[in-house]
């Protein structure tokens, strides 16, 4: 087939356009690695290292020898584990009610649902709210309130909504529970989008940060990404002298994203077809 | 008919937990400053009025339960709960209380006590920083009991009445207990930089020898002079052309406006050029305090502004990224009609005791082992021994494990407060500090303090005009964005005070003025 000269400069041009995106990206992250694995004198003198200079591992044996680092890192993959699962639980359950086509009053909770997603009371209703709950200085204000993401939940009702009606209609006549069904039919033919919807709220429960510092009252319950953020801005303030040069920061910051990274690769595969097949049925 | 049921039920169940707890994706991560109210009480629903109650009120035998909300600095720097929560219990073994310790980061704090204050969540104590906005405006939203009685009668704390307490004032009563003495910024210049570039660096310098002395810096190499990005530092500069960046007496007592006034069109001219020709740190819009100390003790840049204390930490930052060199202050710039005066941030730090406070004889109990007793100021310094720091051989020396979780001294800081410690009479020394940097640290700090180079600072108490107490933040943040704007080159100065004359009348800027003259 003859591709027209239009299409050849746009081709182009996209994959110019992609490469700069990739650069942009992969760039800064290079050398968020290249940093941690320097030299004292070396991050001390260029800040951000890009080229290589020398390898040294002090960084990480200080961050892995620190039992402050080490714990808000177990508490931080605690609260991801247990929030990541609650989110799963609710929002499958929740979207699969919703993509019940003969659900009494489904307009109205979809409506419901989806004035969460342009109404946002602000910072003190909600702290408010969680204090009334009794979940103030707990994990549970962590996990409980941010169960559920509005887009992700649409995105899944949506996915569920474009399955045939055929295969719940067969699965009903041979007796099969709606919860049988949820479970034996529908989530195994649903594991793209389940793979995209546990990455988005993995990646969110795990960055939480500001949460942390509005109901968490106890250094001890603080998690990783908030002695990151006080890591950066340490010396801020008249009375603080700590010094830290980037390759301690940067290997902190490399521990951080270790386990988002480390998750990507294995569901990687199902995450781009999961986000098309969620978005085709409005 | 079963199955649209339980689909219902199931529907109705998770909408409901959606609805009660969850959003559409994040909560904003903005909380709007405190403006100040036009007075009255708010959540608290109680008087401002509110008077402490006698100390005889709770039995001395059993501890005292109290919340203490402070940022952590000095102590609390270290990732490591088990060393923070040493500090507490040592608190609470001199105070015969139970603390809930409430110590979010530096940079959160404010907005984390914000959110506990207008949630009528009030830790029964807490520090506000920039105590000298903030302890009015929340006086006037009724958070905060006066402390006049405890400031007036007991002398426990009549060293915080060598301070300006006016800062700290609302109507007629005092609602902030200051924790510490003065506090200034200067010029700081790195030594290996002024021998470089035989820059002449004197105590007290001209703004064009300041000028003139950067101009000898090579910029293709190294950043003349960095500054952070917070803007109420320009009064530094500001403090030369004898300007001052809000609402001031002259010399009869009247009260005008300090923006408004060809002395701080010069100097907002004279920042500008600094910029313009590239002394200033292009970058300075988005400096955070450690970004610019970063980049002079690493070399980057051959001067900056920052705190009078700084003397013994630059040297030791600067050796410990292999970049040592000494440093040298000057301590105040004078422009061309002879005006001068550093960065007087006074007051910067005070302590409050909020209205749902059981018992504030305790908390000032706290107060005064924490801040105006010398054990205290080393705990709150130094932190706890055996547990932070070691004495070896005669030399404070930070645990392996407290100094891996972020832990360090400044020695400035410790004879900072209210007690007079005099660090070089302590029976041991601290690491890294030699008699001679110690010396000239103290030198420094007293040099910084001295009427001679000290600049002015005007706080206006609440509850003088109403229009100034509901339109004070609005004002402070409308200079920063002008001054910004100017500096920047988006607005020219003409342009920018144009600007301004449209903002002074929509605060009805002369009808501020003329409460506040009482007329």
């Amino acid at each position: 087939m003859k591709v027209s000269k239009s299409r050849k400069l746009f081709l182009i041009l996209n994959v110019l356009f992609m490469l700069l995106v990739c650069l942009a990206i992969a760039v800064p992250m290079w050398m968020v690695v290249i940093t941690s694995f320097s030299t004292n004198e070396v991050a001390a003198a260029e800040g951000f290292v890009f080229i290589p200079k020398g390898f040294d591992l002090s960084s990480y044996q200080a961050v892995f020898s620190s039992s402050g680092y080490m714990g808000a890192f177990l508490r931080s993959i605690g609260v991801t584990i247990s929030a990541t699962a609650l989110s799963m639980v609710l929002t499958t359950t929740m979207a699969y009610a919703l993509a019940q086509k003969d659900l009494v009053f489904r307009n109205f909770f979809m409506n419901a649902v989806l004035l969460t997603m342009v109404v946002d009371g602000g910072i003190i209703p909600f702290y408010m709210v969680i204090r009334q709950m009794g979940m103030i200085d707990t994990y549970a204000a962590l996990i409980i309130p941010m169960a559920i993401t509005t887009y992700n939940l649409i995105l899944m009702r949506n996915f569920f909504a474009s399955l045939p009606e055929s295969l719940m209609e067969s699965a009903r006549l041979d007796g099969c529970s709606e919860l049988g069904i949820l479970c034996r039919i529908v989530l195994p033919i649903s594991v793209p989008i389940l793979a995209a919807i546990l990455l988005f709220y993995a990646v969110g429960h795990w960055n939480r940060y500001f949460e942390v510092i509005m109901f968490i009252n106890s250094s001890k319950k603080y998690t990783l990404q908030v002695l990151l953020r006080q890591l950066i801005f340490q010396s801020e303030g008249e009375g603080t002298f700590s010094v830290q040069v980037n390759n301690f920061k940067m290997a902190v910051m490399v521990i951080t994203m270790l386990p988002i990274l480390a998750l990507y690769p294995f569901i990687q595969k199902y995450f781009i077809s999961g986000l098309m097949l969620g978005s085709v049925k409005g | 008919m079963m199955k649209r049921i339980l689909a219902s039920i199931l529907a109705v169940a998770a909408c409901t937990a959606a609805l009660t707890g969850c959003s559409s994706s994040s909560p904003s991560n903005s909380v709007s400053t405190p403006t100040p109210s036009s007075g009255g009480n708010t959540s608290a629903g109680t008087s401002n009025s509110a008077q402490p109650p006698s100390s005889s009120a709770v039995s001395t035998s059993e501890p005292v339960e109290l919340s203490l909300c402070m940022s952590q600095i000095r102590w609390g720097v270290s990732v490591d709960d088990g060393h923070m929560q040493k500090f507490t219990e040592q608190l609470e073994k001199s105070t015969n209380t139970k603390i809930e310790m409430i110590a979010p980061t530096h940079n959160d704090y404010m907005e984390k006590l914000n959110v506990l204050l207008a949630s009528g969540d009030y830790p029964d104590i807490f520090i506000p920083q920039q105590a000298w906005d903030y302890v009015g405006q929340f006086a006037n939203r009724g958070y905060l009991i006066p402390l006049t009685k405890y400031i007036n009668d007991d002398a426990r704390f009549a060293a915080a009445k060598t301070t300006d307490l006016t800062m700290y004032q609302s109507g007629d009563d005092i609602y902030g207990l200051p924790l510490g003495k003065g506090n200034t910024k200067i010029f700081w210049f790195r030594k290996d930089m002024v021998d470089k570039y035989s820059m002449n660096i004197k105590d007290s310098m001209t703004t064009d020898e300041f000028i003139a002395e950067l101009s000898k810096v090579d910029k293709s190499e190294t950043i003349p002079f960095s500054f952070p990005k917070h803007i109420i530092n320009f009064q530094i500069f500001y403090n030369a052309f004898g300007a001052y960046g809000g609402i001031l007496t002259d010399a009869n007592g009247v009260y005008y406006d300090g923006i408004q006034t060809q002395e701080m069109k010069d100097a907002f001219a004279f920042i500008k050029s600094l910029y313009d020709q590239g002394l200033m740190d292009s970058e300075f819009i988005t400096n955070e305090n450690s970004n610019m100390r970063e980049k002079i003790y690493t070399g980057k840049t051959a001067s900056d502004v920052d705190y009078y204390g700084r003397y013994l930490n630059y040297c030791q930052s600067s050796e410990s990224v292999e970049k040592a060199t000494d440093f040298i202050p000057c301590f105040t710039l004078v422009g061309p009609n002879g005006t001068s005066g550093n960065l007087n941030e006074s007051g910067n730090e005070a302590a409050c005791i909020s209205v749902k406070c059981k018992n504030p004889d305790a908390a000032m109990d706290v107060l005064y082992c924490l801040f105006f007793t010398e054990e205290g100021r080393m705990l709150y310094t130094t932190g706890v021994e055996g547990v932070h720091y070691d004495i070896k051989d005669g030399v404070l020396t930070p645990r392996e494990d407290a100094a891996a979780a972020g832990y360090t001294v400044n020695v400035s800081d410790v004879s900072a407060g209210w007690p007079n410690i005099d660090v070089a009479a302590l029976p041991f020394s601290f690491e890294g500090v030699t008699p001679e940097t110690l010396k000239k640290n103290n030198d420094y700090i007293n040099k910084a303090l001295s009427p001679e180079y000290v600049g002015p600072i005007v706080k206006i108490p609440m509850g003088k005009s109403t229009l100034y107490d509901e339109n004070v933040a609005t004002y402070t943040s409308n200079l920063y964005e002008m001054a910004t704007k100017i500096v920047l080159g988006s607005q020219t100065i003409d342009e920018a005070y144009s600007d301004y004359e449209k903002f002074w009348k929509s605060i009805q800027g002369d009808k501020m003025l003329d409460e506040l003259n009482g007329k």
